[in-house]
């Protein structure tokens, strides 16, 4: 199974996301769902293959142990598999997190966007407004700092202390 | 009762178990003793139904055993992997009964019941890597035994601890053997270990190809004690016997 997807995944993976905005112009059209898509494209190819590659590398021991005890695969998913997955799916989530920022700002950068804080830098930039400009990017950095902050508070919450990660 | 028919078990054309025959019959304690990487814990793990055999039949009570039978339990050596670090132990010790769909409270008082007999009381609610190396290993025998298993199967259990540790644990499977009167198949590469702890020593040729070189059945008078069964001279004559069945001279 993971054989037979993996040369798919990444394949799909290695094309850099701002590559494909105008693909998904064409089957979007400009506006917000092609903005959307293309973010969320993006986005779910390293929390996709971290998720596998973590439970793939699911400690060999704790499976014999889950066979012992006869979990059925329900159990098993519950109380192996997804906790020891979860360190490498919020790696996943992390990187995930800063190619969304880039491509939302990458997409509005396109013709047909009204708004946006990508929308407003290069309208700011073609009239010299360099306030505009240098706060776009400060509110940018204030927002990627903020989602982090709060991704990781989520991590700590679910992964909890004292766990060994193994990225 | 346990019998094993002339079970191999290969890799490839490599030889890894060679004609094994025994019974073990209901209540025994056995120790497979054997020279590292002879295959004693391939064997084990034929035994509990994770490997399959390739040649021969294990039957547990009758019934052959593909698979995982039921009421067969298993103590790995390794107890920081083997434990589920995100559960806590009383999560841990708790986790095979949810196969006998009891509610969450009985689930819960079974496992603290438990708890206590292995000498854990009031570490329920912590996680097992805030616990020492033999703690950890008593939570792990404390799974095995929560569900009553008749077999159980133990993979150099003490193996990882220090010697203090080591003997307090000796004596609580021998305590946990004589009252619940469980069948118990343990590996180990300890000589003085398996004749300190077995009804019989059961020794394997190195490898590859194991086979059963030695069937010793132990006895030693009175109740063992650490100090005391040690100095007896029966425990070093067998002691002996053992070892040089190990080195092969």
């Amino acid at each position: 199974m993971y054989a037979l997807c993996n040369p798919v995944l990444q394949f799909a993976r290695a094309v850099p996301p701002p590559a494909l905005v105008p693909v998904f112009v064409v089957i979007f059209d400009f506006g917000t769902p092609m903005q959307i898509a293309s973010i969320v494209f993006s986005a779910v190819w390293p929390v996709l293959i971290n998720t596998a590659e973590g439970a793939r590398d699911t400690d060999p021991l704790r499976l014999e142990v889950a066979a012992v005890l006869r979990l059925t695969p329900a159990e098993r998913l519950r109380f192996l598999i997804l906790p020891s997955a979860l360190p490498r799916v919020f790696a996943g989530l992390r990187l995930s997190l800063s190619l969304s920022l880039i491509l939302m700002v990458f997409s509005e950068l396109l013709p047909g966007t009204a708004n946006g804080i990508g929308f407003t830098l290069t309208d700011a930039q073609s009239r010299s407004g360099l306030l505009t400009v240098w706060a776009a990017l400060v509110l940018l950095g204030a927002l990627g700092h903020l989602l982090n902050t709060g991704l990781l508070a989520v991590e700590k919450r679910l992964v909890g202390r004292g766990r060994t990660t193994t990225v | 009762m346990l019998r094993l028919a002339a079970v191999g078990r290969h890799y490839s054309d490599h030889q890894v178990l060679h004609d094994i025959t025994l019974t073990v019959p209901h209540g025994q304690l056995l120790c497979v003793v054997g020279p590292s990487g002879c295959g004693k814990s391939t064997l084990l793990r034929t035994i509990a139904g994770l490997l399959p055999t390739h040649d021969g039949t294990i039957t547990l009570d009758g019934t052959p055993v593909r698979g995982v039978p039921d009421h067969l339990a298993v103590v790995f050596q390794d107890h920081a992997r083997s434990l589920y670090p995100w559960l806590t132990v009383r999560e841990n010790v708790a986790l095979p009964l949810r196969r006998r769909g009891l509610p969450r409270a009985q689930r819960r008082a079974e496992a603290d019941r438990i708890l206590d007999r292995v000498g854990l009381t009031g570490a329920a609610r912590r996680h097992p890597w805030q616990l020492s190396g033999g703690m950890q290993q008593r939570v792990a025998i404390a799974r095995a035994l929560v569900c009553r298993p008749s077999l159980l199967l133990m993979d150099e259990p003490f193996g990882y601890l220090d010697a203090q540790t080591r003997e307090d644990l000796e004596d609580l499977l021998l305590e946990v053997h004589r009252t619940d009167g469980t069948t118990i198949v343990l590996v180990t590469h300890d000589i003085d270990e398996s004749v300190y702890l077995g009804d019989r020593v059961v020794v394997l040729s190195p490898g590859p190809g194991a086979k059963v070189v030695l069937d010793l059945p132990v006895e030693l008078p009175g109740a063992r004690d650490q100090i005391a069964t040690r100095g007896l001279a029966e425990f070093v004559a067998l002691r002996s016997e053992v070892g040089r069945a190990v080195r092969n001279r």
